[in-house]
């Protein structure tokens, strides 16, 4: 009996041993593809902030209206030191990828391939978002400097429905994009757009009609006074 | 400002006209796109002024026409058949010749003055003058007082100095005179008159420039003519034309987009012309020629309430826009001015200086979307013109020339904080 329990326990310790020489060098390996991961990051990093001062990317951006943009959505960093940090991420998670990999752990193969597999939706929804995102402050912007040299009352609440708008769209097309409840947002984003539109119409065609007549009054009025010979040129 | 060179490609008949007569000595362009009712007037002064005062010259007067679908080109073909300069020209005098041609290019009154500077061109001409189609109130001594001073003196550009209403031309006033005479260094009191004189030498320097593809070829033609005039050197003067009446424009006219093309046209060239404004230190007098006349000007109504209540909605609403364009001292010191009583309320000029100094700077660090920074001028603007017009409601014309000289001068002083900031 007894030589029976020292033949299992050595055999699980023989096993443990040959499950842990071949782990061992896989994990050592995982970490220094994690090292190198952040050497090449680094180093990418560095080379492409020189690059990107070399071409003048921040004063591109500023012209561009990307700078401002950043800053409205309350990144304080420089455009280029964004799409720095934005290359070391893509690096080092490329090496932390291949070194998960290595490891050979069914469930992290089985996770990275779904990874591989939704990345490039998560990209694509990424910029879809980035681009709705500078859309909407551009437009909403637009808006608001239009609507006050109108003279429009409500140039505010005009400037944050242009904004809120394009972002909500841009939010179905982003969920849309990563398949997350794919017709449920359809149907939502289809169901609450309608419902505002019909909203709106039946508040100012219904609701509304003294306050439009009164406001078209108004406006007439305002044209009818003095005003409008001055000759600006 | 750069652009396409592409090659100006007159129209046949234009072609054939400029082989015909081969050479001239004076040379007067009118722009036109639907200006049938007035275009008709314009010509006939025009004839009418190169006869009487330039009757041994060869000349040439150029209808460059914007595809005008009101029989534009028609009128001026029918009043120069009728030969309106007839009873000026002496027995032995040349024809005026006329060149009547669709120009090529984007559409505006640009690419209409670039056909009108190719002309000049290839007839090698010794004097230009341009005149607005709209013109109500031309005479025969336009025509003398803008090319004299190029035709027989020694200068290469000739701007009109116009007798106006003292709240008529505003964004001039307020603005384009005073930093034009800050940055350059001349006071020419009317930069962007519309109607000017210039030297062939200059056209064809005008047309060896790259800038027809941009918006230089749209509008901004007239500041930038002066601008390159002044910082490149050339001799200028300006010549007293008395009062200038022109049909009314368009009453829905968009303020802002009339400031944005003005200040953009403006801010660009400051880019462009940089080292040399940066070395101007203090403006000087030019020659100007003929006698100012006092003439008479109807009155123009004026609705402050209307321009305060845009400034308020201004600082109300754009704060998130000005915040990035304005430096907090200036922006401090704008707030208050929306408290104010409409009688009390004052838009100090040394503020407004500084405002269009801070546009300035913005515009050049391009911290904003180029229109949106323009744009968001407007409210600002009109706060201090109504602000002026507070200040001199009961002012001579006099006592307000000198208050728009006081201005000028705060400009100047002020030089140094746009020279500083300057990266």
């Amino acid at each position: 009996m007894s030589e029976l329990w020292r033949e299992v326990i050595v055999e699980a310790f023989r096993e443990t041993a040959k499950g842990i020489g071949v782990f061992l060098p896989r994990f050592l390996l995982l970490i220094a593809l994690l090292v190198i991961g952040v050497l090449v990051g680094w180093a990418i990093k560095a080379l492409l902030l020189r690059i990107l001062r070399a071409v003048r990317f921040d004063s591109i951006s500023d012209r561009a209206g990307l700078t401002s943009a950043l800053v409205r959505g309350g990144v304080k960093r420089a455009p280029s030191q964004v799409l720095d940090l934005i290359a070391f991420w893509v690096v080092f998670l490329f090496f932390a990828f291949a070194g998960v990999n290595i490891l050979n752990l069914p469930a992290a193969t089985d996770l990275m391939s779904v990874i591989l597999r939704f990345l490039p939706h998560l990209l694509a929804a990424l910029l879809v978002l980035l681009a709705g995102w500078l859309l909407a402050n551009f437009f909403a912007q637009a808006a608001l400097i239009a609507a006050v040299n109108a003279q429009f009352p409500g140039a505010r609440l005009l400037a944050t429905t242009v904004r809120w708008g394009i972002l909500s769209l841009t939010l179905a097309m982003v969920l849309t994009q990563l398949g997350i409840a794919k017709e449920v947002v359809v149907a939502a984003f289809s169901i609450a757009f309608g419902g505002v539109v019909l909203a709106l119409a039946i508040a100012f065609g219904l609701g509304g009609r003294d306050l439009a007549k009164e406001l078209l009054e108004r406006s007439l009025q305002e044209r009818v006074k003095p005003g409008d010979e001055i000759s600006h040129l | 400002m750069t652009g396409g060179k592409a090659q100006v490609i007159l129209s046949e008949a234009a072609e054939e006209a400029v082989k015909r007569i081969q050479k001239a000595d004076i040379l007067v362009g009118i722009p036109s796109y639907n200006n049938a009712k007035t275009i008709g007037q314009v010509v006939q002064m025009v004839s009418a002024g190169l006869a009487k005062y330039f009757p041994q010259a060869r000349s040439v007067i150029v209808n460059s026409d914007g595809g005008s679908q009101d029989g534009t080109p028609q009128v001026v073909e029918q009043v120069l058949q009728e030969n309106p300069a007839d009873s000026f020209i002496a027995p032995a005098s040349p024809p005026i010749e006329k060149i009547v041609t669709p120009y090529q290019g984007i559409p505006g009154k640009g690419s209409a003055f670039r056909t009108i500077f190719k002309i000049a061109e290839e007839l090698q001409v010794s004097a230009c003058a341009v005149f607005d189609a709209d013109l109500r109130s031309i005479t025969p001594e336009w025509v003398e007082r803008l090319i004299r001073p190029v035709y027989e003196g020694s200068f290469d550009y000739v701007a009109p100095l116009y007798r106006r209403h003292k709240y008529d031309g505003t964004i001039t006033n307020s603005i384009v005179y005073p930093l034009t005479r800050t940055l350059y260094g001349k006071r020419l009191r009317q930069p962007i008159g519309g109607d000017f004189g210039f030297s062939g030498k200059l056209a064809g320097h005008y047309l060896s420039k790259d800038v027809w593809e941009t918006d230089v070829a749209r509008f901004g033609v007239d500041i930038w003519m002066t601008t390159t005039a002044l910082a490149e050197g050339y001799r200028v003067c300006q010549a007293y034309l008395g009062a200038k009446v022109h049909d009314p424009k368009d009453p829905g006219a968009d303020l802002a987009a009339m400031l944005m093309q003005v200040m953009g046209a403006m801010f660009t060239l400051m880019e462009e012309h940089q080292t040399t404004w940066q070395q101007v230190r203090r403006s000087e007098p030019v020659p100007t020629f003929g006698v100012q006349q006092e003439v008479g000007l109807e009155p123009v109504q004026v609705n402050v309430e209307r321009m305060v209540k845009a400034l308020r909605q201004g600082l109300r609403d754009l704060l998130p826009v000005w915040e990035i364009i304005l430096p907090t001292e200036t922006l401090s010191e704008l707030l208050p001015l929306g408290l104010k009583d409409l009688e009390e309320f004052r838009f100090p000029p040394d503020l407004w200086v500084r405002v269009i100094y801070d546009f300035a700077l913005a515009s050049h660090e391009r911290v904003l979307h180029w229109e949106h920074l323009l744009k968001s001028l407007t409210p600002l603007y009109l706060g201090r013109t109504a602000s002026f017009v507070l200040e001199t409601k009961d002012s001579t014309a006099e006592e307000v020339e000198e208050s728009i000289e006081a201005l000028c001068e705060q400009y100047e002083a002020m030089k140094p904080y746009l020279v500083g900031r300057w990266r």
